[in-house]
């Protein structure tokens, strides 16, 4: 790999990721809101999906990984479900462990810019994946594979956003953890 | 035109013109200048007076770019020293795949000090392409004023084409 150093250009074309480590902040990880077909044989290709979309992130929420205790960070979801819209999400939510006894802070949202049928709910996975519980969140959508996109950014920890692989399901609620 | 392969800057990376990064299909910031005047007398006069500032986007209005996939427009910026005008906004931009149709000015979220934005399709092309437009509003003077413009979704098209700004006094005449 090819390592430069102080390096100017005119136009930069990237293919995939630029990575600035500076602002120990993620680059956008563009992410699809369909799903198909779900575990309970739901899906959103045949158009009987259900009404919130599950993320699992790769952010540990788990003491045990380092860096995580005391250390709150945000999570910025932007995007839509729908030719029209009818899903908008735009928030940014805080997320923090208890550094002594690695409680989870819950669904702190505190810029919400979505429209009425966003619902954003932020937990923590049950289950460990790798090792760790996981940073998960829910935001509502529409029982379709209609054209839709999330834009999700962490801002902190983004040394861990590739620390174990996203995954997604669907749900009845944004409030009963999937993971 | 070198092609880099994980290429790792230990240093300073620094940028002079476009950057465009297919992973995260977003945009980087464009930045644009507030201060334009009327090319007539008969629209303002003074020319430096309009109190709109209508851009034009190198981001087709066209199938080629949208078509049943619909695009976030994210601008914010602001207007004089006291900033007398703040943008803040996003609008939800979609053709209609089967006949190309432009469904039109749709702000899904707006915390600017105003809501007098308008989001258009330019009238004529541009490149081959109608053109995604849209005014904000302005004070009529050059004091200090940037937006910075940037999209979410086809993001390849951020040097399609040229930019272009102009000054005009209402925000829904299509300028372009």
């Amino acid at each position: 790999m090819a390592t430069l150093q102080s390096t100017s250009v005119g136009t930069l074309r990237v293919d995939g990721h630029l990575h600035d480590k500076q602002t120990n902040a993620s680059e956008w990880i563009k992410f699809n809101h369909c799903v198909c077909p779900a575990p309970d044989g739901t899906s959103d290709c045949i158009g009987n999906g259900r009404a919130y979309l599950h993320v699992r992130t790769p952010i540990p929420a788990d003491n045990a990984a380092g860096g995580i205790g005391w250390i709150p960070y945000m999570l910025e979801v932007t995007g839509y479900h729908t030719y029209s819209g009818e899903r908008f999400h735009d928030f940014r939510a805080i997320v923090n462990n208890n550094g002594y006894n690695d409680g989870f802070y819950g669904s702190q949202v505190r810029v919400d810019r979505g429209n009425a049928n966003s619902n954003p709910y932020i937990y923590r996975s049950n289950s460990t994946y790798g090792g760790y519980r996981r940073l998960c969140f829910a935001v509502g959508k529409v029982s379709c594979c209609c054209t839709g996109w999330l834009w999700i950014k962490f801002w902190y920890q983004r040394n861990y956003k590739a620390n174990y692989p996203f995954a997604k399901t669907t749900a009845d609620t944004n409030s009963a953890a999937q993971y | 035109m070198a092609t880099l392969k994980n290429t790792s800057s230990s240093g300073t990376l620094t940028i002079n013109n476009i950057c465009r990064e297919a992973g995260s299909d977003v945009t980087r910031w464009y930045k644009l200048n507030h201060c334009q005047n009327a090319t007539s007398t008969s629209i303002c006069n003074p020319t430096y007076s309009c109190g709109y500032l209508h851009v034009r986007t190198p981001l087709p209005a066209d199938n080629v770019a949208m078509g049943w996939n619909p695009i976030i427009l994210e601008v914010v910026g602001q207007h004089s020293y006291g900033g007398s005008y703040t943008h803040d906004w996003k609008a939800l931009l979609n053709t209609n795949g089967y006949n190309n149709g432009w469904y039109g000015s749709q702000i899904v979220m707006n915390d600017s000090n105003h809501s007098a934005m308008n989001v258009y399709r330019s009238s004529g092309t541009y490149g081959g392409y109608t053109r995604v437009c849209f005014a904000v509003p302005k004070i009529g003077c050059c004091c200090t004023g940037a937006l910075w413009v940037r999209w979410y979704n086809s993001s390849s098209f951020i040097d399609s084409y040229p930019w272009a700004t102009a000054a005009y006094n209402n925000n829904s005449t299509q300028v372009y």
